[in-house]
């Protein structure tokens, strides 16, 4: 029985940090340093050192932004810090927080010109806006992004891609039909060790890969505010939307709605967008799915009016035989994503990386192997591809087929039974009652045909 | 603990004994009733569903759900009769009736469809009957629906020809041709979007015919878009063409003619689309360039981005340099051929510079010499795009080309081939460039020697040293000294790169080498290369004692400060001494890394020894950023300096104010007496006023605790935060060893928020938090404390809370009475950690809640 993964003695793991408090100034000195002594030049990007003038009024990408509650806020941030962007306008159905929003932007540029909708359809009618920033609750995601495409915006969109698969084929279709340009807000894949992390599992550091551990969040069981009129600024007939109507309470809705399968997915959900992305990319299975997937345990509240699953574990089998076991990171599992191969193991988490063997910390990549997709600012990446038109660090197929694991598994634990998929033509095999969970029909006067 | 919490209590693992109590609980046999999470579960949940309201108990749902998860789809019929036994029932409710619909899309089939039908024109039940019947395959689901069409107006029938358009229906296509003349344009809307969903060639003939209003204009070509695409798929392919042409006019907007492009690309014959895709990436129309380009890159026909590709050396510049810049991204395409040709021979520099780019994915190894020989013909883009590319070109043979070409008999070849070669950082080119390093010839050994240096490790400074010692070429000593440099800074081992260099010391008997070693061993550690470096300063060569002297400046270890002392006190007044205690004491001083003992052992070497007041003041400066006694009885004695005064006694102040959370007494009393020395009136108040902000500095304004000192993380293998909680660890220990360090103001929020992850972070782990409480008297008080997730609490070694929970944490949520000594009170937390945040906080208040007087908070000790 050993304290920690290294130590056989009930001592603290060695934690370097406070002993010797990283400095910045000591960082950017060394870095530099290694740069000299490697003959390199130091590469900083334009966008930490800010870059220099701003574009003119009619060479500015305008931004449309579409739910505003906290990382909607935080994406309008994002898109206010670039220069090369204009934002004209923002909805949300929720009064304050589109009005807040709209003062925000018109204080950021001292004027009055920005606009606030709580029809989001107003606002993607605008010809003059050439790009949408969503962050909408799951149920939304859909309607606002192939309403978007549909009228030729480019879409920077929250995680998870989609509410359910079907409508998520729907979206990567209508994208791709009207050649928009798509960002996933996974945006772990442009800081981090997570590229590298993927980098040395593509390119076999740790021999053959046979398992890659997922660990996401726990849930719980709540939503016991009373049911009450909604407040007076929000539209709440509006925010339920293509979801199935429900009694308004302060626990279904901002920041709450993650918890209920009408609105959100629960932390599986939530989170596979990010280490189920990450995952899904040190694989290299972006571009398919699993091909069985087979649920171990999975808790469910009974009381309150969240329903989604909080202690869970599932097992997903790919074609070449890897397993990606998801699980609320407890216990041995950690939060990240850990592969392990037949020569050793990467784990990768939010300000943590580590392997085995330790020495492949200090790998290089080198030329004739797999180089992923650089990208160190995930907005900045976006705009990027607005520009060039080139695909995106996470495109839209690749955001919809990390979302599908997700999916795949919450209609495992919802059935309590295996099943298989066909990943290349997106159906369930032999199972109708999964297949009937693929898709959800939308409220009246919603749909996304 | 994220911020739901707690976890819940019973689990509902799929395992097949719980399957059977579970069947037993809800077909209401023999138990009656079933205790379930902490609730008396009903007899039978299909009696409780039929009475379901929101805002209900929602157990009978939980317990159903939880029989579908458990059951086998062959147990599915029980369920559905039972569910449907419930919705036939006059009694049920309707918010049971949209829970059972949702399900039957799980459990029912055709037999179901009767009862659920007729809810489709129900306002509040035709949502949730879709719900059921959308996803049903049965034809009867499909009957059902349309059926229904004539029975509703408005947003009812909007639903439902959506769910008719996610089924693709195309029996409904004559319904829907009718409902998109509907005036509703909620409804209009809808049916066009479904006659575009159905795809077929009828539907597609009904959009072309409708005659809408100008509002539905788009909506329209939206839907013949969709509906083109389905033809496309299913094989109808002019009938496609023919719709994406008519949707490119130019009265369309311009994203329905992008996606009518886009369309028309994949659809025409292979002939036609390379024709179309060359001449709309060459086009003026911006837009439509983008299109195309989106449509090339995303294209699944290999044949068609190839042919496209070919056409690259008769295209025009302007869609050249699109085109190349997408086949960067397409290493996968047949490009290599046209892309070489616009390398080699491209008039405009701008394409010659994006072909030579783009052959970083199409390039192969013969393509090698090429890109060498532009790689060193200047400075401009083209030569920049050649060894960028060469920086990058990945595939099988590059390598030993390059390191083939090492050998070339062109200098300016060489220098690209080295450069390269260090920059793809290729080990495989080490034992040449050993070979030529250890050659005869100077010029190509000196040339060998930079890479060398980026690619070597310790185990190559055998060969340098070599080099070093044997050669008398000064360039070529300075070369490999400069290489070795490099590999000594990386090195991890640096005792094996000092054995190295020790040996070839041994061995040297030029002082050029010699002091070209000592000078390497500067940039290496340990006992004996510091000896060896102390020994040579006192050589008869005066450029070895001078090597031996700078790298004594610059060693990395503190053990080299007695010695750089030594040479200040030999010589105080010399140029040697300055640069020793400054460069030297006062820099490894200055290091974060050095152990607190030694650095301060410096500052009070240089204090001593140093005859100039600049060093004795840059030790006072380096004093006030350690927060610490010694380092304040430093500060005190230079305070009585008259030459050091002005600098020592506010750098005092400002050292005994940080003290204050570590020993308040004894801080306080130290800033009494630095006010004392001084008559300057700013000087006595800023440390009057050091001296009240420390009265508050454990504390916030309502008692919450701010002073802490941490011990942490622990963890044990297989045990989860919860099972460490009761679990003796080190800090517990009565004569506990454990390592204690001070929490940082920047993990603590003003309300007294100890954040944990900003520490340490991590899941299923402890830690621990430690203070001591001095009150005035003795006194009962109140520990308020809020912890995520649970948390044990000892005051004076006693345990006087515990709650062993996961949960989030709200502040002050544990109330626990408890009595304080007059003088210090030892308190002590254990955090739990199961996974996400992870935080605890703690204030003293009175028994009845009111602020606490009388008491400060400090941690203690340093």
């Amino acid at each position: 029985m050993s304290i920690s993964c290294s130590s056989s003695t009930l001592t603290p793991r060695a934690n370097p940090s406070p002993q010797t408090p990283f400095s910045r100034r000591r960082f950017l000195r060394s870095a530099a340093l290694l740069s000299a002594a490697a003959g390199l030049p130091m590469v900083v990007p334009s966008s930490v050192l800010g870059a220099a003038g701003r574009p003119g009024p009619n060479n500015r990408v305008t931004v449309g932004a579409i739910g505003l509650g906290g990382q909607g806020s935080g994406n309008l941030e994002g898109f206010l810090g670039d220069q090369r962007c204009q934002v004209l306008a923002v909805n949300d159905v929720d009064r304050t927080a589109c009005e807040n929003a709209r003062k925000r932007v018109n204080t950021f540029y001292n004027n009055q010109d920005c606009a606030g909708y709580k029809d989001f359809r107003e606002l993607v009618a605008r010809d003059d806006i050439d790009v949408i920033s969503m962050a909408t609750p799951d149920h939304w995601h859909a309607l606002t992004v192939m309403a978007s495409a549909r009228a030729g915006k480019d879409v920077y969109g929250e995680k998870p891609f989609s509410h359910d698969l079907r409508e998520g084929r729907a979206m990567v279709t209508t994208l791709n039909q009207y050649g928009r340009v798509w960002q996933t807000g996974s945006w772990q894949r442009s800081t981090g060790d997570f590229r590298f992390a993927c980098e040395l599992v593509r390119n076999g550091r740790i021999g053959k890969v046979h398992t890659v551990e997922v660990g996401l969040p726990t849930g719980g069981p709540g939503g016991n505010a009373p049911f009450t009129d909604p407040p007076p600024q929000l539209d709440y007939e509006f925010w339920c939307g293509p979801s199935p109507w429900a009694p308004y309470s302060a626990d279904r809705t901002h920041w709450n709605w993650r918890w209920q399968m009408d609105y959100g997915g629960g932390q599986l959900m939530d989170w596979i967008g990010h280490h189920g992305d990450i995952a899904q990319w040190g694989l290299g299975t972006e571009y398919t799915g699993p091909v069985e997937v087979n649920p171990i345990y999975a808790e469910f509240p009974k009381t309150g009016i969240w329903d989604a699953a909080t202690r869970y574990r599932i097992e997903c089998t790919y074609a070449n035989g890897v397993k990606m076991i998801l699980q609320n990171a407890e216990g041995q599992h950690r939060m990240g994503a850990k592969w392990i191969g037949t020569d050793g193991w990467v784990w990768v988490d939010r300000g943590g990386f580590e392997t085995s063997p330790k020495s492949l910390m200090k790998d290089k990549i080198r030329p004739g192997e797999i180089n992923l997709y650089n990208s160190t600012n995930h907005i900045g990446n976006f705009l990027d591809c607005v520009k060039s038109r080139r695909l995106t660090i996470t495109p839209a197929e690749v955001a919809h087929r990390s979302a599908s694991v997700g999916h795949l598994c919450v209609i495992a634990i919802s059935l309590g039974r295996k099943f298989r998929w066909n990943p290349e033509i997106e159906e369930v095999i032999g199972d109708s009652s999964a297949t009937a969970l693929l898709g959800r029909a939308k409220r009246d006067p919603w749909s996304i045909v | 603990m994220i911020s739901m919490s707690p976890k819940p209590a019973s689990a509902l693992f799929i395992d097949k004994t719980m399957k059977a109590l579970s069947l037993i609980a809800v077909l209401g046999l023999a138990l009656g009733s079933l205790r379930v999470s902490g609730q008396l579960a009903p007899a039978d949940p299909y009696a409780g569903l039929a009475k379901f309201k929101f805002g209900e108990s929602r157990l009978p749902l939980a317990l159903i759900e939880e029989q579908i998860r458990k059951s086998s789809p062959a147990q599915y019929k029980d369920i559905e009769t039972k569910l449907l036994a419930v919705l036939n029932a006059p009694e049920t409710t309707k918010d049971a009736k949209r829970y059972i619909c949702r399900w039957l899309a799980v459990v029912g089939a055709a037999d179901c469809v009767p009862a659920v039908a007729p809810l489709l024109t129900d306002d509040d039940l035709s949502h949730p009957a879709r719900m059921a019947l959308q996803p049903m395959a049965s034809p009867a689901a499909g009957s059902a629906l349309r059926d229904a069409l004539p029975k509703v107006k408005g947003r009812l029938l909007a639903g439902l020809i959506g769910s008719i358009g996610v089924r693709r229906d195309p029996e409904a296509v004559s319904a829907l041709a009718h409902a998109a003349k509907d005036d509703d344009p909620v409804v209009a809307s809808a049916a066009i979007m479904a006659l575009g969903a159905i795809g077929n060639e009828s539907a597609a003939q009904a959009l072309a015919g409708l005659q809408v209003a100008p509002a539905l204009f788009r909506v329209q070509a939206r839907a013949r878009i969709t509906a083109a695409s389905h033809l496309k798929n299913a094989g109808a392919n002019p009938q496609a063409v023919f719709i994406y042409r008519d949707l490119m006019q130019p009265s369309q907007p311009q994203f329905v003619r992008i996606a009518a492009l886009k369309g028309l690309i994949g659809a025409l014959p292979q002939a036609e689309s390379v024709k179309l895709v060359t001449e709309m990436v060459q086009g003026e129309d911006a837009a439509m360039r983008e299109a195309t380009v989106a449509a090339y890159a995303t294209s699944t026909d290999a044949a068609l981005q190839s042919a496209v590709a070919s056409a690259l050396p008769s295209m025009k510049s302007s869609g050249q340099l699109i085109l190349l810049g997408v086949l960067a991204d397409l290493p996968d395409v047949a490009a290599r051929d046209a892309v070489l040709s616009l390398a080699e021979k491209g008039s405009d520099p701008t394409v010659r510079a994006a072909a030579i780019e783009c052959l970083g994915r199409h390039g192969e190894a013969a393509d090698v010499p090429m890109l060498v020989r532009l790689a060193g013909a200047g400075q401009g883009t083209v030569a920049e795009a050649a060894r960028k590319t060469l920086d990058r070109l990945g595939k099988p043979g590059v390598d030993e080309t390059l390191i083939g070409l090492i050998g070339s008999s062109d200098p300016t070849d060489r220098a690209t081939v080295l450069g390269v070669l260090a920059n793809r950082r290729t080990v495989a080119a080490l034992p040449t460039l050993l070979r030529l390093v250890g050659g005869t010839d100077p010029v190509r050994a000196s040339e060998a020697a930079k890479p060398l240096g980026v690619l070597g490790e310790s185990a190559h400074l055998t060969g340098l040293a070599a080099t070093i010692t044997g050669t008398e070429n000064a360039q070529l000593r300075t070369a490999c000294e400069e290489a070795g440099r490099a590999i000594c800074t990386r090195a991890q081992d640096k005792t094996a790169a000092a054995d190295i260099l020790l040996g070839a010391l041994a061995r040297a008997s030029q002082p050029p080498a010699r002091a070209a070693l000592l000078r390497l061993l500067g940039y290496t550690a340990g006992a004996a290369p510091l000896t060896a470096v102390v020994k040579a300063m006192g050589d008869n060569d005066s450029e070895v004692r001078q090597a031996a002297f700078r790298a004594l400046v610059g060693w990395p270890e503190a053990k080299a400060v007695p010695h750089l002392v030594e040479v200040a006190r030999r010589a105080p007044d010399s140029s040697d001494a300055i640069v020793a205690l400054r460069d030297g004491c006062l820099r490894l001083a200055a290091m974060e890394e050095v152990p607190m003992a030694e650095r301060l052992a410096a500052y009070r070497s240089v204090l001593e020894v140093a005859h100039r007041p600049e060093e004795k003041r840059q030790a006072i400066s380096g004093l006030s950023e350690i927060p610490s006694f010694r380092s304040l009885d430093l500060l005190k004695g230079c305070g009585q300096d008259a030459a050091l005064k002005s600098e020592a006694i506010p750098a005092a102040i400002r050292v005994a104010g940080e003290l204050g959370m570590v020993n308040y007494a004894r801080a306080v009393a130290a800033l009494k007496e630095l006010k004392q020395m001084t008559d300057q009136e700013d000087l006595r108040k800023k440390a009057d006023d050091a001296i009240k902000s420390l009265q508050d500095a454990g504390q916030t304004a309502d008692g919450a605790i701010l002073a802490w000192m941490f011990s942490g993380p622990y963890k044990l293998e297989g045990k989860t935060g919860l099972e460490l909680f009761d679990l003796v660890l080190e800090p517990e220990k009565a004569e506990s060893k454990a390592d204690w360090r001070p929490v940082v103001q920047a993990a603590i929020n003003q309300t007294g928020l100890v954040d944990l992850n900003k520490i340490m972070g991590g899941d299923e782990r402890v830690a621990y938090l430690r203070t001591q409480i001095i009150s005035e008297r003795d006194q009962e008080a109140r520990l308020e404390i809020g912890s995520d997730d649970g948390v044990k609490v000892w005051l004076n070694d006693k345990v006087v809370h515990g709650i062993n929970v996961i949960r989030g944490c709200t502040p002050w949520e544990d109330k626990v009475k408890v009595r304080l000594n007059r003088g210090v009170n030892r308190l002590l937390l254990k955090v739990t950690q199961g996974a996400g945040e992870w935080s605890a906080c703690c204030r003293l208040r009175t028994p009845d809640g009111a602020l606490l007087d009388g008491v400060t908070v400090g941690v203690g000790e340093e």
